[in-house]
């Protein structure tokens, strides 16, 4: 590569490149897969097998790769491989293998309900991607069984810092960002500044309250207050837009994200929409790195019986 | 525990090992940007538009009954009819009336049915036995009181006997 393209694509490499140690990647990875498996150990396709076939309208995934309804024979072999995979994946056992199998089959796991009846659900899907950048990572180059296996064969089992252990902690942070940018325009480019300034954000609270019961009911107060209606919607709408201002630093990254997941937290308590899989995935936005460094300060060697020098 | 500080070395990566990061990095943002920009969806990735149109002032929501020996009682979908859930059972049913064809709609109301009794079974039969289901469309005009949320206006949607 010349030089000129080397000085023009230089920020980009320094985002995406730094050398960074693979320890705050291989416990991101523990810390993503153990939640993984809490959140999706029971979900089992076979039980849409019951469903028929009249509502089965494939999302394009499905449709373009011919997937269909598998048996309920099929489906519980399935979920023990998933459920095996999330294990393997955490604990870091063949990592690329198993990460990737997890990626794919949970695709078709959390994909397969949006193909009856016309509903696509969009819960799962930060994870589903965050997973999927797992995939692609070499997540198990520390705090693994691989790495530990690797220790057995080479003197300095420790991996180098690199790049390679940057870019996904940064990529899950750019599609956090991207995923409250997208939510914050589509509310602008549907309804524009009627979605801020109208009663929209009081029915919005009202309409709840008629669903389900809620944990809190100030919600039906919040809804008279008009001006903190508009507030709130406000608030809502510029930090879901400045969501992308969290990647210039740490500092803004903590507070726009730290903002939208009490907004989060805040939408559950008053209109009882529990956004599960966001939460499972916010730590991942955690300062990985300092806990990796501490970690990795310690001295383990009386794991193999050896003294301490 | 002894803490120990040791200078970790530093290997760059070369061209080809940025190769797949960079075009899966360029992937995944110009996905996210069509989608949002284009308003399109290509599953997992989206515009994740939940929410972004006007709500007014009047609500509409499906409520499935059972109807049992003793009368008609309201199902808790998410829990009687799992895996399908509330959300999902509402586009179902919309788009299963949108049809217009009574044979789909009493073969989406059939598998209601055996997915309610696989999970009665479940549950040793606690649950009272099922002879049908009625579908009821409620409307309230939204009162910031909530004075009328006991009282919807009520029609009925679907309704199917079993034999």
């Amino acid at each position: 590569m010349s030089t000129s393209t080397d000085h023009t694509l230089g920020p980009w490499n320094r985002y995406w490149f730094t050398p960074k140690s693979a320890g705050a990647l291989g416990i991101a990875r523990i810390y993503f897969f153990a939640a993984m498996s809490i959140m999706l150990w029971e979900h089992n396709v076979g039980l849409w097998a019951d469903m028929t076939q009249v509502v089965w309208w494939p999302i394009p995934l499905f449709r373009n790769l011919g997937l269909s309804q598998v048996s309920p024979d099929n489906a519980a072999l399935l979920h023990f491989a998933f459920k095996l995979c999330l294990i393997f994946s955490c604990l870091g056992f063949l990592t690329r293998i198993s990460t990737a199998s997890c990626t794919l089959m949970a695709l078709y796991i959390v994909g397969l309900p949006n193909c009856y009846g016309g509903k696509i659900g969009h819960g799962y899907t930060l994870p589903l991607i965050l997973m999927g950048i797992f995939a692609f990572s070499d997540s198990g180059a520390a705090w693994s069984i691989d790495n530990l296996i690797r220790k057995k064969f080479a003197r300095d089992p420790k991996p180098a810092a690199s790049g390679r252990y940057n870019w996904p902690m940064k990529l899950m942070l750019v599609t956090f960002a991207l995923v409250f940018f997208g939510a914050g325009y589509s509310k602008l480019y549907r309804s524009g500044l009627e979605w801020i300034f109208s009663d929209n954000f009081s029915n919005l609270l009202l309409m709840h309250q008629y669903d389900r019961p809620v944990p809190l009911d100030w919600g039906v107060w919040i809804a008279k207050q008009n001006w903190l209606c508009v507030l709130m919607a406000l608030m809502a709408v510029v930090f879901e837009l400045g969501a992308p201002l969290g990647l210039i630093n740490n500092y803004l990254k903590a507070f726009i994200f730290g903002s939208l997941l009490l907004m989060q937290i805040g939408i559950w308590l008053l209109i009882g929409v529990k956004f599960t899989p966001y939460f499972f995935c916010y730590p991942l936005l955690l300062p990985w790195q300092r806990v990796s460094d501490f970690l990795e300060s310690l001295d383990f060697s009386w794991l193999d019986g050896k003294e301490a020098r | 525990m002894n803490r120990k500080r040791k200078k970790q070395s530093r290997e760059p990566v070369d061209n080809f090992g940025k190769f797949v990061p960079n075009a899966l990095i360029i992937f995944v943002i110009t996905i996210f940007l069509y989608d949002i920009f284009f308003y399109t969806e290509h599953w997992p990735f989206s515009s994740h538009r939940m929410y972004s149109t006007l709500i007014g002032p009047t609500h509409v929501k499906n409520e499935v009954y059972m109807v049992t020996p003793e009368g008609e009682i309201p199902m808790d979908v998410n829990m009687h009819l799992k895996p399908i859930g509330r959300s999902r059972l509402t586009y179902l049913l919309k788009n299963t009336v949108r049809m217009r064809d009574k044979r789909a709609v009493d073969e989406v109301l059939a598998s209601l049915a055996q997915i309610y009794e696989r999970n009665r079974a479940e549950h040793d039969e606690e649950w009272p036995e099922m002879i049908g289901i009625n579908v009821y469309r409620l409307q309230w005009e939204l009162d910031p009181e909530l004075r009328n949320l006991e009282y919807p206006r009520k029609t009925r949607m679907l309704g199917f006997q079993f034999q």
